[in-house]
């Protein structure tokens, strides 16, 4: 299989790469896996308390090529969003913007995820309900 | 016909291998095309289908993880693409693990850890592993076998990480 441009690229120049204190009240740190080949991924946000836009987006994922690209394209477009647009970002649209292939769907998937468990753990830190995964 | 009807034996997470190999080239000679040379087409097809199904099953049994995997399918306790949420205390401490891999800390640590980490959870089951059949596992067995499962996926990537670190 081969892997596209854009996802070669984000695999050897990944954007955003580390870590936010997930201790920090404006810091929503989502963990995903994904059972079915053992990866991980570690995605955080940082959230500006008074706009709620979202200043800052870090990830770490251990696993394929296609899984860390995704989490790589999933932290760029984090960058300047509300919540509520950040909620917006489906897994289909990182598999468009990366083409990848229908086996690798998954790893969008597991970026998507990644994205609302951070938001819901940002939200569970300021008392407010989790938003429902429509998945 | 599920893979253990096939060699008539009965569905468990531990086969005796001896016995499965030999059932296999019993069957592998039984239906070697070489044999149906003269038969119809029809037969030939049969034929070709038998010693598939032989291959296929023989390599699925004698494998470990896909013995587990199998037998978790056919008990309907997995779907084929099933999507499973592991509790984000393993999840964490996977990350962890994949980090210190990753920057070459403590390998020989790390080793032992995972090493150990499996055999715990092989020891917390293994009863359920190592019935000879299923007929006295519970619904809530099968469940801590398919949880089982799908750790060992994620240990199984990390152990891969760790050959290749240490190439």
């Amino acid at each position: 299989m081969a892997y596209s441009e854009k996802v070669l690229d984000h695999y050897s120049n990944p954007k955003n790469v580390g870590t936010l204190d997930k201790n920090s009240n404006t810091v929503g740190t989502g963990l995903v896996g994904a059972p079915e080949c053992g990866d991980v991924m570690r995605l955080q946000i940082e959230v500006d308390p008074t706009t709620q836009l979202i200043t800052d987006a870090k990830f770490k994922t251990f696993g394929c090529g296609s899984a860390i690209a995704s989490s790589s394209l999933a932290t760029e477009w984090l960058k300047g969003k509300s919540i509520d647009e950040a909620m917006k970002i489906d897994n289909m649209d990182i598999v468009e913007e990366l083409a990848l292939p229908p086996v690798k769907i998954h790893c969008s998937v597991l970026a998507e995820d990644a994205i609302k468990s951070a938001i819901n753990d940002y939200r569970a830190k300021n008392g407010l309900a989790p938003i429902a995964d429509n998945h | 016909m599920n893979y253990f009807e096939w060699f008539n034996l009965p569905v468990s997470f531990a086969i005796d291998i001896a016995v499965l190999k030999k059932k296999y080239f019993e069957l592998s000679k039984k239906y070697h095309p070489d044999f149906f040379t003269q038969v119809d087409d029809t037969e030939k097809e049969k034929v070709l289908e038998f010693s598939t199904l032989n291959t296929n099953a023989f390599n699925t049994l004698n494998d470990f993880n896909k013995r587990l995997k199998y037998v978790l399918q056919i008990k309907n306790v997995i779907s084929v693409d099933e999507k499973f949420d592991l509790p984000n205390s393993f999840l964490m401490e996977m990350m962890d693990l994949n980090e210190q891999i990753s920057d070459g800390i403590a390998l020989e640590n790390c080793k032992n850890e995972i090493e150990n980490l499996e055999t715990n959870w092989f020891k917390a089951i293994e009863k359920i592993l190592t019935a000879s059949d299923l007929n006295n596992v519970s619904a809530a067995d099968l469940e801590q076998v398919k949880l089982f499962y799908f750790k060992k996926k994620y240990v199984s990537r990390l152990k891969n990480q760790l050959a290749e670190k240490s190439k």
